[in-house]
């Protein structure tokens, strides 16, 4: 039986108090109960699945592991999730240099290729032709009179 | 061994006493249904007797008994001796006794006077003395009221009670001053009503 201080006793009447106070007995059929209950638990644990179900309910200080670890994980990410928004909104407000883009490259539509040249080169190719070769740029010849045409002693007044 | 001055009496009734509760605790970690029998009869009053003292109605308490004694043993592997196998099942109990009590609490605050009907039928002996102590408990905050119950009902002392809650002696010396002290005030409050 444990010492009792004298400056831990009640007054006389709230320690009389105390000591009437009684508890009902266990019913009779506790005992009973129990076993039938315990046996009953024990079947829970045998077995592969017994063992699994034993590992998942192993609590620390009457919590269980996995609850702890979720939680630990839940309180993790929401500290994460708090620190990103924070530096999101702590960062300065200023607009990052753009840098200069390149030029953008015009695609050549049909439209655009569809110069005089080769207009001519498909209106021979409908035809099943090949069109005729470039001619050659003559060399201008030079000209007695300076290169100055005249109709002057022609028969037909040309020259 | 023989040549060793002869032990005093009372500590070696101590030691072997130790020494066969760690043989029963050993045998009950390995299922032995005759040692959990030994400890089940040893420790069923006294889980009983506090879930009463807490919950007040017996059913509810008798439910809870039966709870914490099976959860005792089948955690019993976990129990890992660095208590008194009683201080570790005052704790099992005391924390499934306040949950039931806090999740009661919560549902009569949600649903209103259910549960008051209910607890009014019970246990039938309700003197003043039993009703007033009762109330004067109850207005207690909770830790006082639980160092108050330990010691008052279950004679444990200052280091048991410690162990239990996982404090230090000074707290529990303090909180239980504290507790002598508001229990006496709010026992004078009523008898000065009535």
């Amino acid at each position: 039986m444990p010492k009792i201080d004298a400056e831990d006793e009640l007054p006389p009447d709230i320690a009389a108090a105390f000591d009437q106070y009684q508890t009902p007995p266990l019913s009779r059929d506790f005992e009973a109960k129990f076993w039938a209950q315990f046996e009953a638990r024990r079947g829970r644990y045998r077995g592969f699945a017994g063992f699994l179900r034993r590992l998942w309910e192993i609590e620390i200080e009457g919590v269980a592991v996995w609850r702890l670890a979720a939680s630990t994980f839940s309180g993790g990410a929401a500290c994460a999730l708090f620190l990103g928004c924070f530096a999101l909104f702590a960062m300065p407000a200023e607009t990052p240099r753009v840098l200069p883009l390149p030029t953008t490259p015009v695609p050549e539509t049909p439209r655009m290729a569809f110069d005089a040249r080769a207009f001519y080169a498909r209106e021979w190719e409908e035809f099943g032709l090949t069109p005729p070769p470039k001619i050659a740029p003559t060399k201008r010849q030079k000209l007695e009179n300076g290169g100055e045409i005249s109709c002057v002693g022609s028969e037909n007044g040309w020259v | 061994m023989a040549k060793l001055l002869p032990l005093p009496h009372a500590l070696a009734r101590r030691l072997a006493r130790n020494s066969h509760e760690r043989d029963l605790l050993r045998r009950a970690q390995n299922g032995d249904r005759e040692a959990v029998a030994v400890l089940l009869g040893r420790h069923r009053e006294a889980v009983g007797r506090l879930c009463f003292q807490i919950l007040r109605e017996r059913e509810r308490a008798e439910d809870a008994a039966q709870e914490i004694l099976l959860r005792a043993f089948e955690k019993m592997p976990q129990f890992r001796g660095e208590s008194e196998f009683s201080t570790w099942l005052y704790r099992v109990a005391l924390n499934h006794c306040l949950e039931i009590k806090r999740t009661s609490t919560r549902r009569e605050s949600l649903f209103g006077g259910e549960e008051e009907a209910r607890s009014t039928a019970d246990f039938s002996p309700r003197s003043d003395t039993r009703m007033a102590l009762e109330t004067a408990l109850d207005a207690l905050p909770e830790p006082l009221q639980i160092v108050l119950v330990l010691r008052q009902w279950h004679d444990q002392s200052y280091e048991q009670i410690g162990a239990i809650l996982n404090l230090p002696t000074g707290t529990v010396k303090s909180r239980l001053h504290q507790a002598r002290r508001e229990f006496c005030r709010i026992w004078e409050a009523q008898n000065a009503e009535n």
